[in-house]
Formats: C-alpha cells, sequence, structure tokens
C-alpha cells in the first residue's frame, strides 16, 4: 500500500524541518503514519509528547495515572495552573490538541504494570520510558521486549540524566544494564529543576524520530549521561547481558551500529 | 615502582559520596569491586560501571590512568 502524501497544509507546517540535511518527505510520512506510547507525561515525558507532537507524529497513547499538584508546575509544561485537581492525561491532551490538532491522542489514566503493559505496547511503533518509579520502567521494558517494540529510555535525579535507546534482540535491555532496583527511590521526591527534564524530553523526543524514521543514528548500545549543573557529557558503550531473563531468549546478534 | 592512580566519578544518587573526578591510588591486581569497597560504597547488584568508557564487570583489573564511572539506576520521569 502506498503511504498516504503529505498535504499541501502539511508541507507548509513542517517545511523548516524538511530543509534538515538528509530528513525528507518520506521520513516525515513515516513519522505521520506512527504510533508513539508515552508512560509517563511528567516533566520528561511531557516534553517528549509536546515535541512528538509537532514534529508531526501521527498517534500519541499517554498513560499517567493522577491528578495535577502545584508541585508538578515546575516542569510539567503540559499543565496550567488552573487545572489543579484535575485528571493529568486529559491535561495533557487539550494542550497538545490545542497547539497541534492533527494528531491522534488516546490517553489512559493508569500506571503500567505487568498485566497491562502487552496491550499497550502491542500496537506502538515506539515506547517512551519516563515514569518515576522503577516498576513501571521495567513492566514496560518487558512488555518491549516481548513484543519486540524500541524503547527510550531516559531518566534524571538532580542535575543528572542519562538517556539510552533500546532495540529488542540487538541492543542492551533496562534489565541488561540494572539487575535490579534501587529500592531506597523515593517516588515523588527527587529532586528535579524543569529545564533539566525537559532537555532530556527533548532528546528523547529526538531519539524516538530517528528509530521511527531511520534518520540519524539512536543511541543503540551507548548510553548518553549528562550532569547540567557543570555541563559535563559523557558516553558508555554498554553490551547486552546474554544471561538476561528479560531479553537473553532473544537471539543474540551483534548489535546495531553506533 | 610507580603508584598507580585512576579517578573515580559518581553518578545521580552517589554523587557527593565522594568528591568529584576523585583520584585513587590502586594496587596491583585491583578490580573496581575492590576499590569502590574501599572507597565505602557498598557495592550493589544495580550499579552499572563503566572504565575508559567501556561497560565493565565488577571484576575487571584496573590500571593506571583508568577512569571508572559508577552508575546507579535513576528514575526520575
Amino acid at each position: 500500500m502506498m503511504p498516504p502524501q503529505l498535504t499541501d497544509n502539511k508541507l507548509e507546517r513542517f517545511k523548516r524541518q524538511l530543509t534538515l540535511s538528509g530528513y525528507t518527505k518520506d521520513h516525515q510520512i513515516k513519522l505521520k503514519n506512527s504510533t508513539a506510547l508515552i508512560a509517563g507525561v511528567g516533566g520528561v515525558g511531557g516534553t517528549t509528547a509536546l515535541y512528538l507532537a509537532i514534529a508531526g507524529i501521527g498517534s500519541l497513547k499517554l498513560v499517567h495515572s493522577g491528578v495535577l499538584t502545584s508541585s508538578n508546575l515546575n516542569r510539567q509544561i503540559l499543565m496550567k495552573e488552573d487545572w489543579i485537581g484535575k485528571t493529568r492525561v486529559d491535561c495533557a491532551k487539550a494542550t497538545i490538541h490545542s497547539i497541534a490538532s492533527g494528531v491522534q491522542v488516546d490517553i489512559y489514566d493508569e500506571r503500567m504494570t505487568l498485566e497491562n503493559s502487552d496491550d499497550f505496547v502491542c500496537d506502538v511503533d515506539v515506547a517512551i520510558s519516563a515514569r518515576p518509579n522503577f516498576p513501571e520502567r521495567c513492566a514496560l521494558n518487558s512488555a518491549c521486549v516481548k513484543s519486540r517494540v524500541p524503547m527510550i529510555e531516559g531518566a534524571m535525579f538532580d542535575m543528572d540524566a542519562y538517556l539510552f535507546s533500546i532495540k529488542p534482540g540487538y541492543t542492551p535491555c533496562f534489565h541488561c544494564l540494572f539487575k535490579d532496583a534501587d529500592s531506597r527511590w523515593q517516588e515523588l521526591e527527587f529532586p528535579v529543576l524543569g529545564a533539566l527534564s525537559g532537555t532530556l524530553g527533548c532528546m528523547m523526543a529526538i531519539e524516538a524520530i530517528k528509530v521511527i524514521t531511520g534518520y540519524g543514528q539512536p543511541l543503540f548500545s551507548k548510553m548518553l549521561l549528562y550532569n547540567l549543573a557543570y555541563m559535563d557529557f559523557s558516553t558508555i558503550a554498554i553490551r547486552r547481558d546474554p544471561d538476561c531473563p528479560v531479553c537473553g531468549a532473544l537471539q543474540v546478534t551483534e548489535g546495531v551500529k553506533e | 615502582m610507580n603508584a598507580s592512580t585512576i579517578t573515580v566519578k559518581l553518578f545521580g544518587t552517589l554523587r557527593g559520596k565522594i568528591e568529584s573526578d576523585q583520584k585513587v591510588m590502586i594496587s596491583e591486581n585491583e578490580t573496581i569491586r575492590t576499590v569502590i569497597e574501599r572507597l565505602a560504597i557498598n557495592p550493589q547488584a544495580w550499579y552499572l560501571y563503566s572504565v575508559n568508557g567501556q561497560h565493565a564487570k565488577a571484576e575487571t583489573p584496573l590500571h593506571d590512568g583508568d577512569v571508572l564511572m559508577i552508575v546507579p539506576p535513576i528514575s526520575g520521569g
């Protein structure tokens, strides 16, 4: 089946990114025909959702439980002051549609669990891991490995953040790197500056666009780490664990080109 | 014999345990595990280690000039 072409309106809307070196209409059409699952619409995932929407993704599935509180407003850019007490996925959808009305947005006021994650990832092209706790990140990782859905893993603490992209069966999954969760992690206690979570959310959007469209080179088998207090950036070449209980059974391959 | 020195970098929730980019003297046959135990950082199953930008296991031997990074999982989103 021939992919749908871009309308004149879309060509005008996206003309500035269609002049990126190496980025073509075919990339844009792939983006338009794609769905991203965003697990978490807070400071990180909300930023990712916003930038995927304005870049022209076709569809978003937003998963995040709970209502907006005042202390969310230093970083969660999809939220507004007069929405305190409202369900966050409803707020996120309203903001996205006010900026990019053509994006299909499906919302779920839920947590990611081992029971529901398979259903969330089964029909998406990429998943964004941005929940503020390990059980939800691990559940999403397991579901993505099972369905071979690429996942963008990004997390922050204080002025530090890391980011890597997962292609199940080819690159390390979350569990290959971290064998267990830090049991001392406090979901609602981590220090965060909105500008830092925003940088991470933007980079996760870029990774998702690269994974979906084939543009550029995603952070496959490579972790980017940075500290914005000192503007210190580094990378680590990361390896699969052949004995990983989550992805080890997938055919071990050489890993993709970095 | 000249003393050997490595640089230790900590990330995320481990920051503040030692100085940033601390220089640490090592003796022969030291590994990541022995060094971090000496620094009173309790090795955890969930830590990711790298030596000179390469993913490494706790048993990896260390050499003069190496840069060791210890990365705990973080989950801020």
